[in-house]
């Protein structure tokens, strides 16, 4: 079970996610993220801080999102997942493939480029 | 689940995804104790990818029909079976890892990298899959 709480910080959309991001909880996961998508220039950040499992599912969902993000001309980051999550990512070989970023900092520093 | 000793857990579920995260908590619970295995991190998600696999390509929809996981513990490794009833599949080898672009197909790939064995048999019309994971010593 995925809850899900949407910010919006300086222009940038953050989805808060909080619980597990599997099979069960992608398809919705992906229609809501490509809602706030269609506009070229933005940026949506998906805080994985509060989620403790990710499956394949879940991966296919976040690599989905970054394509989509993409091609509308944004950009969707993934941040600061948990180091079991994080290391989710790197077996499944697309931690670089997404954008994942680990602090606020790096987070407030491309808020404003 | 006392440590080190054989104990054997059965779960019998309707093929639908709800049912994964209780699936996923009693094997959580079950290996609470377990010393030698780690984040358990890796074997949830084998657990997981096993029982998608079973509940979308094993039933058809049909959730009547029920997939069936066992665990079993022993003194350096465990087992664990998940069964469905369909026509069985084939396992994917590790270039299945090599596209980051592509947004599905990963599961069984994912459950061969985590685990130490992998086997998929028939079994009196059942698919059985068999997960070996190996006690750190």
């Amino acid at each position: 079970l995925l809850r899900v709480r949407q910010d919006t910080i300086e222009g940038i959309r953050v989805f808060r996610l909080e619980g597990a991001l599997s099979a069960l909880e992608a398809p919705t996961l992906k229609k809501d993220v490509r809602a706030v998508l269609g506009k070229a220039g933005t940026v949506v950040v998906l805080d994985l801080a509060e989620v403790e499992f990710v499956d394949s599912a879940g991966l296919g969902a976040l690599v989905a999102l970054h394509k989509s993000a993409c091609e509308a001309g944004g950009e969707l980051r993934v941040y600061r997942p948990r180091p079991n999550v994080l290391a989710v990512l790197e077996l499944a070989r697309i931690h670089r493939f997404l954008n994942v970023v680990h602090d606020g900092l790096r987070l407030e520093a491309t808020e404003k480029t | 689940v006392t440590p080190g000793t054989t104990e054997r857990i059965e779960i019998s579920f309707p093929g639908h995804l709800r049912y994964l995260p209780a699936v996923r908590e009693i094997v959580r619970q079950a290996l609470a104790e377990e010393e030698g295995y780690g984040d358990v991190t890796p074997i949830l998600l084998a657990v997981q990818e096993a029982c998608v696999n079973a509940v979308r390509h094993g039933h058809g929809g049909d959730v009547r029909i029920p997939v069936e996981l066992s665990l079993e513990t022993f003194p350096d490794h465990l087992v664990l079976l998940v069964a469905d009833r369909g026509p069985g599949f084939r396992l994917p080898g590790p270039e299945r890892l090599s596209d980051p672009s592509r947004e599905n197909g990963r599961g069984l790939a994912i459950i061969r990298a985590v685990m130490d064995e992998v086997e998929v048999e028939r079994q009196d019309g059942r698919t059985v899959l068999r997960l070996v994971k190996r006690r750190a010593s």
